[in-house]
């Protein structure tokens, strides 16, 4: 016994009458593999027509709207500036910006320009594109707390220009940002945040 | 910033395009992978039986939905049926409109509790009723996949 | 509110990639779970279907879709989904539907098919991230695990060598569980050499992707009396949501496990969970995740799991065992559905009946937990023999 194997006859109930009734086959015990084996298939039995199947790509595309948080962030990117909101119930400075405050529930009114500069607050050296493809040269996504915010506030960015060895959370770093020319109002304005 | 405060500035309303860049592949399943090997090799329509609850599933089942015991008796069913009910299509998805209007029917297949969706042809859609007598008209072997467009449509029978 | 028993539980084998449909997965795990207690459907009186994203199966509305083969034809039903945390969810749903008094029985289902999935079924996962504020920079889900598991060895000075002994332990007991996709006997070497794929995260410390499909069924005090002399207790639930704004908190701990612990161990009265919880189940999608969630589960203190994985104490034969089945490391994670394994491991662990898999000493009482969304849920249910 393992717990996947079943036997109808060993758990037929108790007492009788009242539901539920379970309807327990009389005549040999009937016993079942101990669990449902299924059917494996390896990439061969596709390749190889053993199997039929069909795909289907979706054509979706979408355009999210940013509301007015993300709306001014985005512009305030566009314009070499890292903006987050305080809110004043809970003494609290955030980035990314937001209309309203999770913790106390009230609007946030108050925007605060923030130093494009932080601290490593973990990071790591990734050999995998987001879609399982194997890469030579690694990327290296990082939490970066933003200074100016409050304690283990940060955002998702890009370290650059460091030797992936070299790199320790609690280091310092600092946004490079695109010319203002290349700028367009996307998180993407900021290349990546390098050692200072 | 209120959320319901007044917008002043258009500058700051923007959208951020995107897409969900995903394609799916599905097998056909146990009973699916049968179906449709039936449509392709021998172009007939499958379907599985159950006795106890005295229904034949068609597309078929490994389970009956009712009693929810495993269905193995598979029968052979006529590829005709009748049409239930129809709707005429005048334009395409992207709402271009077709030369010819197409006729897309639910038919429901003789000695089986199931249906199939498909396209109606060879008829003028002001002769299409409901009730009538439909046969499945498939592709020649060699243009059949295992796909339900192997079928190219339902005809008058 | 009412005693709520589990009674039967099934399981498919979870595998890379079955021929199977998702509805005829859950077919078969649903199918086992009712000869498992020796029921038919018409003994259920209502559905929960636990499942993750659409994506994967390439289904909107997949719930509607697995219903016939969930056993829910004409039924009450019900679909929740709170990300990799929907396994346990799902017999949390199925609790309060007997609790409440409305059913005498809920068969609850999870299933998850994620081989549809092309490129690859990770990329699904793009998809959960902020779409303007962090989607641009092409983020992985490894990369969140690796965040966290960095942050988590940087606080408390934890190597991924101790942390390696997690996947060892959890591939090994796996060798014992039938439905297991990826049982073997590795060294901690071995994890320390697999290949980097974001570090600190290495091919052997990640569970695969899987299809598969688990189930148990529910009952009330009375109808799980007649159904079984030995009907599991569903002692305490608890779930608990922190903020999507992941980058905002301290990734090192994982303080929506603690709340949702809490409130599951205050429902069953446990006041010293090291002491009376017998059997621990947490989520282990990666190693380290099973030490970050035994310290949120209250298991042992902040930073001192891993010493109890090194030392053996959450070998199956351990002071306290932790991931007997094999976990998703070793069984498999079809998502929602390897929550619900474990659900399924601990009552038979606590029925006695998990054969080769079986932790000695009688075990009285067990915690399942698991884990998901944008690293922000919780979900435990502690399980009993009275």
């Amino acid at each position: 016994m393992n717990g996947l194997e079943t036997t109808r006859k060993e758990t037929k109930l108790k007492k009788k009458g009242s539901v539920p009734q379970a309807n327990v086959p009389s005549g040999p015990l009937l016993k079942r593999k101990m669990a449902f084996e299924g059917t494996p298939l390896s990439g061969k039995d596709f390749e190889q027509g053993k199997v039929l199947f069909t795909t289907y790509k979706p054509k979706l595309a979408y355009a999210w709207d940013t509301g007015r948080a993300i709306g001014r962030y985005l512009q305030g990117l566009k314009e070499g500036r890292l903006l987050g909101v305080r809110c004043r119930h809970c003494d609290r400075t955030v980035i990314p910006p937001r209309a309203f405050c999770e913790r106390c529930f009230r609007p946030i009114e108050e925007w605060v320009q923030l130093q494009d500069r932080g601290v490593i607050n973990t990071f790591s050296i990734s050999y995998v594109r987001w879609d399982a493809v194997r890469l030579e040269k690694p990327t290296l996504p990082a939490v970066i707390d933003i200074e100016g915010t409050s304690p283990r506030v940060g955002i998702l960015h890009l370290l650059g220009e460091v030797d992936p060895k070299q790199i320790k959370v609690g280091m310092k770093v600092k946004a490079v940002w695109k010319a203002a020319s290349e700028r367009i109002g996307a998180i993407t304005d900021i290349q990546y945040f390098k050692p200072e | 910033m209120g959320v319901l405060e007044k917008i002043t500035s258009n500058q700051e309303l923007r959208s951020w395009p995107g897409e969900i860049p995903l394609e799916n592949l599905y097998t056909m399943g146990l009973a699916g992978e049968r179906f449709f090997r039936g449509i392709k090799d021998e172009a007939k329509l499958l379907g599985t039986r159950c006795k106890t609850c005295d229904v034949t599933y068609l597309p078929p089942r490994i389970y009956c939905q009712g009693c929810f015991e495993k269905l193995v008796n598979w029968v052979d069913l006529p590829p005709q049926g009748k049409l239930e009910t129809f709707t005429i299509l005048n334009q395409d998805r992207a709402g271009r409109p077709y030369k010819t209007p197409r006729i897309l029917g639910l038919v429901r297949i003789d000695r089986s509790e199931g249906a199939l969706i498909h396209y109606i042809q060879g008829l003028e859609p002001q002769k299409i009723r409901i009730g009538m007598k439909l046969k499945a008209q498939f592709r020649s072997s060699s243009e059949r996949k295992g796909s339900i467009q192997d079928i190219v449509g339902f005809v008058p029978a | 509110m009412r005693k709520v028993a589990v009674v039967g539980a099934g399981l498919t084998k979870f595998m890379r990639r079955a021929q199977e449909t998702g509805k005829e997965l859950s077919f078969e795990a649903a199918r086992a779970a009712l000869d498992n207690a020796g029921m038919q459907l018409k003994d259920i009186d209502c559905v929960v279907m636990g499942t993750a994203p659409d994506a994967f199966d390439g289904v909107h509305m997949k719930g509607e879709y697995l219903s016939d083969g969930s056993g829910a034809w004409g039924r009450p039903y019900l679909r929740g989904y709170v990300g990799g945390g929907t396994g346990v969810f799902a017999p949390i749903q199925g609790w309060y539907h007997i609790a409440s008094g409305m059913f005498d029985t809920c068969l609850v289902v999870c299933e998850e098919k994620m081989s549809g999935c092309k490129p690859h079924p990770q990329g699904a996962f793009l998809t959960i991230f902020d779409h303007t504020t962090e989607r641009p920079l092409y983020p992985n889900l490894l990369w969140i695990f690796a965040l966290e598991m960095n942050r988590y060895m940087t606080t408390h000075g934890i190597t991924k060598r101790e942390i390696a002994h997690v996947a060892v332990k959890n591939k090994k007991n796996a060798m014992d569980h039938p439905s297991a996709q990826l049982p073997m006997e590795i060294t901690v070497e071995d994890v320390m050499n697999s290949e980097v794929m974001a570090w600190p995260v290495n091919r052997l410390d990640v569970s695969p992707t899987s299809d598969g499909a688990a189930a148990v069924i529910l009952a009330s005090e009375e109808k799980a009396k007649k159904i079984t002399d030995k009907p599991i207790w569903i002692q305490g639930v608890g779930w608990n949501l922190d903020t999507s704004y992941w980058t905002n908190r301290d990734l090192y701990y994982p303080e929506y496990v603690e709340r949702a612990a809490r409130m599951a161990y205050k429902m069953a009265g446990v006041k010293e969970p090291r002491k009376e919880i017998h059997i621990a189940e947490p989520y282990d999608p990666f190693d380290y995740k099973e030490l970050h969630h035994m310290e949120g589960l209250l298991l042992c203190g902040k930073g001192e799991a891993a010493r109890l994985a090194v030392d053996g104490v959450t070998a199956r034969d351990g002071d306290l065992p932790v991931c007997p089945s094999g976990g998703l490391l070793g069984v498999g994670n079809p998502i929602a559905a390897a929550g619900l394994m474990k659900i399924s491991e601990l009552f038979w662990q606590l029925r006695g009946e998990a054969g080769k898999r079986q932790v000695p000493g009688q075990p009285k009482r067990g915690v399942a937990q698991a884990w998901g969304d944008l690293m922000q849920v919780g979900t435990v249910v502690v399980m009993g023999v009275d």
